[in-house]
């Protein structure tokens, strides 16, 4: 079946966010702000609990995008040329998100993906834009 | 907390930092990305140096930004030996007054090249907007 404009990237997850993916994610990217971190500092900041770095959570929609796009032959080809995300709410430690979307456009050279993370809850916490080019 | 519209324009860098093989399988196995050959496309974030320098130089730490978007656009990739440089300016400022808070948007923009193998690329850019409040 060839790809169309409203086609679903089916929401997968890949398990609740925990204490010792935010401490390697702080190592390996750099951020290593306390409220990811250290759950006295975050509560004094007045923030309910620990909470995950959003870029954590805008990889795993990036990763998401590309793997829509490796899986489909008729995408082959394709490279990322622009990615956007935009943090709505936060996750927090413990918090199970999927990621997943739709297909915005699509012309043989050019594919768009409207993505999202939700919650356990169902709620948006973070939208990206994912553009490929052939 | 003062108005930063007077700062835009302001920059720090250019820095440089070296993408060893580990750093790139790092940041692959902490966000679970299965395919480690190649940078993944959030690890331009891992270039924040300057961009934290920024915050420092005009006044606010970390723990007072909120991350509200972050963009990048792509010309080339990051491989295992890349010396990446980068350099951040501050581009915009945006300021939202209630009568309780004082919050500012602001933009900053960074720019990526990479030497590889005495070749200056072009890799890329990005946009990051973060909040502040302050009370007045």
């Amino acid at each position: 079946m060839s790809i169309q404009k409203g086609q679903q990237v089916e929401f997968k997850s890949d398990g609740p966010i925990t204490r010792d993916q935010l401490k390697n994610y702080a190592l390996a990217s750099g951020d290593s702000n306390p409220i990811h971190l250290d759950e006295e500092v975050a509560k004094r900041v007045g923030l309910p609990g620990i909470i995950a770095h959003g870029m954590l959570i805008a990889a795993k929609i990036a990763e998401r995008a590309k793997e829509f796009v490796s899986a489909e032959t008729q995408l082959q080809g394709f490279e990322l040329v622009k990615f956007q995300s935009r943090f709505k709410a936060m996750t927090l430690l413990g918090d199970t998100p999927s990621y997943g979307g739709v297909v915005k456009d699509f012309n043989g050279q050019e594919l768009v993906l409207d993505l999202q993370a939700k919650n356990q809850r169902g709620e948006v916490t973070t939208q990206g834009t994912a553009r490929f080019k052939k | 907390m003062l108005s930063l519209k007077s700062e835009v324009g302001k920059d720090v860098g250019p820095y440089q930092e070296d993408v060893t093989a580990d750093r790139i399988l790092n940041f692959c196995r902490a966000i679970g990305a299965t395919d480690s050959h190649q940078a993944p496309p959030t690890f331009l974030t891992v270039f924040r140096k300057a961009e934290f320098e920024l915050f420092n130089q005009l006044g606010f730490d970390l723990s007072q930004v909120l991350h509200a978007e972050q963009e990048y656009e792509y010309e080339g990739i990051i491989l295992a030996g890349d010396r990446v440089e980068f350099k951040t300016a501050l581009t915009h400022v945006l300021e939202k007054q209630s009568t309780k808070s004082f919050m500012q948007f602001l933009t900053f923009e960074t720019e990526f090249h990479s030497e590889r193998n005495t070749n200056r690329l072009q890799i890329g850019k990005s946009k990051t907007t973060v909040v502040i409040r302050g009370s007045i």
